[in-house]
Order: structure tokens, then C-alpha cells, then sequence
């Protein structure tokens, strides 16, 4: 290897070392959002006896779209794997996954645990101005969506870029990126699923 | 395939998350214990940040892919 070529291989490498720590440190201050939100469910989320207590909720809505959510995260640590060991094909097919389960995780929370779009076996099952339950709902798992919208899009460019082949064994910090952006949007609702439909006695 | 093991490792993990979330599932059913499922979310919580998200990649110098 030519020092011109080891020189670009340290330079990329410190750029990816300081772009990482950039991540991380975006993470951080977004605890303090969604750390916010879960501490808000709390504080709001009892009875008169300060017993803890949560909405009535569709608990099979709420376990599948977790699994869901997980099973994409399977599939997104399989296409970073997959880039990295050279496998193109692998790494787009786990992605195109990764994006297909991302929209089936928001559609669940919008479809059924929302009921925004109104189908005939769907029941509504909470709305955002049905008390304190529905803002911290809303407040909770639309704030999430954002995340999974965002996460989607990112997705998509880094689909399009691995199509046209940007992104090498060696490079493809953008693909780790988009990795470790998708996984922190499932860490987050690691936390909400069980604040929003485990926790507490259910209350009708 | 170059490297198996990284492969084999994400498909222990995706296995060790449904598991636990299932347990959760079942505990919240059962008891409904707070600290129980704060217990469970955050073991699950460790196995994503640890093995999903690399977090160790902050401080190893040799990471930089």
C-alpha cells in the first residue's frame, strides 16, 4: 500500500471515529426528549392512591408491533454485517427489510393503536383528546413515529447509494449511520412499550 | 461468507430480544411488576446498545470502517 493510499485510510478513519462520537452525543441529547416523555407517563399515569396505572390497550397490537420492530433491527445489524463482509447482495435485501418492517411498525401504531385510518375491523381504541391517556399516548408514540419516518427515509438513501455501490467493506460509515440511528429508534421503544401498554393496572 | 461469527452473534441476540420480550409479555400478564419489566426492558436495552449500536467502537482506535 502507498502512504498516499495509507494516509487516506487514517484520514477516513478518524472522520468515522469523530462522526460516531457525533452520533452518540445527538443520542445523548435525545434521552433528555424521550427520557421526558417516559418521565411525563409517570408523573401522570396514577391513580388517587399513587398506584401506577395505563390505558385499556390492545396488548396484541402492542407485542406484535414490538416484535416487528425488533425483527427489523435483526435485519438492519444483518445488513451492516453483510457490507462489511463484502456480501452487496445480503446487505440490500436485509435493508429493503429493515425499510418494509419500519413502515409495518408505523402502520400498526396508526392504523390500530391510533385509528386514524378508519377501517371496518379496526377498532378505534384511543385518541388524542381522551384525557390524560391520549396526550401521553400521542405525545409518546408520535414523537416516536417521527423517529421511524426519519429512520425509513435514511434507509431509503442508503438503499439507493449501496444500488449505485458507494459503499465498500472498508467504507460505508453511512450505512453504520443509518444502522445505529434505526437501532436507537428500537432502544427507545425497548423502554415504551412496556411504559405505554405493560405498566401498571389497567384502567378502563 | 469472510466471517460467520457476526452473523451468527446478530441471530443469538434478535433470539435473546424476542425471548425477553415475551417474558415481558407474560410477567405483565402474571404480576404486572414495574420493576420486573424495567429489569427486562433494560437488559434488552443493553443487548441492542452493546451488540447492535457498538458502543465499545467509541473507544477502539482501530474502528474507523
Amino acid at each position: 500500500m502507498s502512504a498516499l493510499a495509507a494516509d487516506a485510510i487514517e484520514v477516513y478513519r478518524t472522520a468515522t471515529r469523530n462522526n460516531r462520537m457525533g452520533m452518540w452525543l445527538f443520542f445523548f441529547s435525545e434521552l433528555f426528549l424521550f427520557g421526558g416523555l417516559l418521565i411525563t407517563r409517570f408523573a401522570l399515569w396514577v391513580d388517587e392512591d399513587g398506584h401506577i396505572i395505563r390505558p385499556e390497550l390492545d396488548q396484541n397490537v402492542g407485542l406484535i408491533v414490538t416484535v416487528v420492530l425488533l425483527a427489523s433491527s435483526y435485519f438492519m445489524n444483518r445488513s451492516e454485517v453483510a457490507i462489511a463482509n463484502g456480501r452487496k447482495r445480503d446487505f440490500l435485501v436485509s435493508l429493503w427489510i429493515t425499510g418494509f418492517l419500519g413502515v409495518v411498525f408505523l402502520l400498526g401504531v396508526v392504523i390500530f393503536e391510533w385509528g386514524l385510518i378508519h377501517l371496518p375491523f379496526v377498532e378505534h381504541h384511543i385518541g388524542p383528546t381522551d384525557g390524560v391517556f391520549g396526550a401521553v399516548i400521542f405525545g409518546m408514540t408520535g414523537m416516536h413515529a417521527i423517529h421511524v419516518i426519519t429512520g425509513v427515509a435514511f434507509i431509503v438513501v442508503v438503499w439507493r447509494n449501496g444500488k449505485r455501490d458507494v459503499y465498500t467493506e472498508e467504507r460505508h460509515w453511512g450505512v453504520e449511520a443509518c444502522a445505529i440511528y434505526w437501532h436507537y429508534v428500537d432502544l427507545v421503544w425497548i423502554f415504551f412499550y412496556p411504559a405505554i401498554y405493560l405498566i401498571g393496572h389497567a384502567v378502563h | 461468507m469472510k466471517n460467520s461469527s457476526p452473523f451468527r452473534q446478530g441471530i443469538v441476540v434478535g433470539i435473546a430480544l424476542f425471548i425477553l420480550t415475551v417474558i415481558e409479555y407474560v410477567v405483565a400478564l402474571q404480576t404486572g411488576s414495574a420493576t420486573i419489566l424495567l429489569l427486562l426492558g433494560a437488559a434488552k436495552g443493553v443487548l441492542v446498545v452493546y451488540y447492535f449500536m457498538h458502543i465499545s467502537s467509541l473507544w477502539r482506535e482501530d474502528e474507523g470502517h
